[in-house]
């Protein structure tokens, strides 16, 4: 999709719904967890579907006023008030969840940028966010490939393609 | 029958090699996500399956481990095959006694195709039913059905069973500088 001419795209911290599709890589010490990962994303709402390769569904998480749920492939349910503390009950991971839309569309303080003036590294609540490639040469461009860590936690995510309503 | 051209194709094709195409429907309003790719199975429990499109992915298993290796996350997972195979839809090509892992049977003919359908015995199993479509003993199609509303239909095309090739295929050694994570 290398291919496609780059869309231009609004405004890094306007954007508050997106689609993506990517892949995630997960690892805490010598723990991987790896998975296909599609994300929709609205303020009120979101709904991230973790899938294989073959395209089984590993784990659905979801999120909305009413608190988040994960739902795993054994079609095992875990509610919590939100995201953070699912994560940490479930997986026992701090994952940054409820900033991680945010950061995705690369809406932080950068530490530093890239020469076309987008984010390449930024430090928030003790993770180190480092955005390794953008899905065009444009200012306004997207991320398209992430790194996050902290302590021995460390997230790399490859995102394939952007859907902003 | 679906289950004599199963039977027959678990017992006379001791390996094989193809090309596929994947689509994978979701629920709901999810865009379909189509791949494509080749590969390459032998009992019990080798294969190599590796996508080329839309982007590469490559899942090797020697029936003990298996690595999944993503060269866009440049990480090579390695986790011991175990269980896991056991009621994977891979197992079904390249597994041998599926009894003991499924439930089989008929599912009809359509467009020439014979059906067989699997369900995982085990409680746990990451996906509902499998329903492979046969043709002359041989796979054509097979349809995931998985846990979450989402179905996976492989199309098989090229499938060349018994070829002659090396089992050091089945082995995987990390590209310099990926990064190895697990046992």
């Amino acid at each position: 999709c290398a291919g496609l001419p780059a869309p231009p795209r609004p405004d890094r911290a306007a954007i508050d719904s997106f689609n993506l599709e990517g892949r995630l890589s997960v690892r805490q010490g010598e723990r991987p967890y790896h998975a296909n990962v599609s994300w929709r994303h609205e303020p009120a709402r979101d709904e991230i579907l973790l899938t294989g390769p073959l395209g089984q569904g590993i784990a659905e998480l979801t999120r909305d006023a009413r608190g988040a749920r994960l739902l795993t492939a054994e079609r095992k349910e875990y509610l919590a008030p939100d995201w953070a503390a699912l994560a940490q009950e479930v997986l026992g991971l701090t994952l940054p969840l409820n900033e991680l839309p945010r950061w995705l569309a690369g809406g932080v303080e950068a530490r530093s940028r890239d020469n076309y003036q987008r984010p390449r590294r930024a430090l928030a609540d003790g993770w180190q966010i480092d955005y390794l490639d953008y899905e065009s040469d444009r200012e306004d461009a997207l991320p398209s490939l992430m790194e996050m860590s902290r302590d021995d936690i460390g997230l790399r995510l490859k995102i394939d393609q952007w859907q902003i309503p | 029958s679906g289950l004599d051209q199963l039977h027959a194709f678990l017992g006379e094709t001791r390996a094989a090699k193809g090309s596929f195409s994947q689509t994978v429907v979701g629920k709901s309003g999810r865009k379909a996500r189509q791949s494509s790719g080749s590969f390459l199975m032998q009992r019990p429990g080798k294969f190599r399956w590796s996508y080329d499109k839309p982007y590469v992915q490559l899942l090797v298993s020697d029936g003990e481990r298996l690595w999944s290796f993503d060269p866009d996350l440049n990480q090579v997972v390695v986790k011991k095959v175990g269980q896991a195979l056991g009621s994977s839809p891979a197992a079904l090509l390249a597994g041998e006694t599926l009894e003991r892992n499924f439930d089989l049977k008929e599912g009809g003919t359509a467009g020439g195709l014979e059906f067989v359908e699997a369900t995982p015995r085990a409680q746990d199993a990451s996906f509902q039913k499998v329903r492979i479509g046969l043709r002359d003993k041989l796979p054509m199609t097979m349809e995931i059905q998985d846990n979450f509303g989402q179905t996976t239909t492989l199309h098989f095309s090229r499938f060349e069973p018994n070829p002659s090739f090396s089992s050091g295929l089945f082995r995987f050694t990390p590209p310099k500088g990926a990064d190895v994570v697990g046992e």
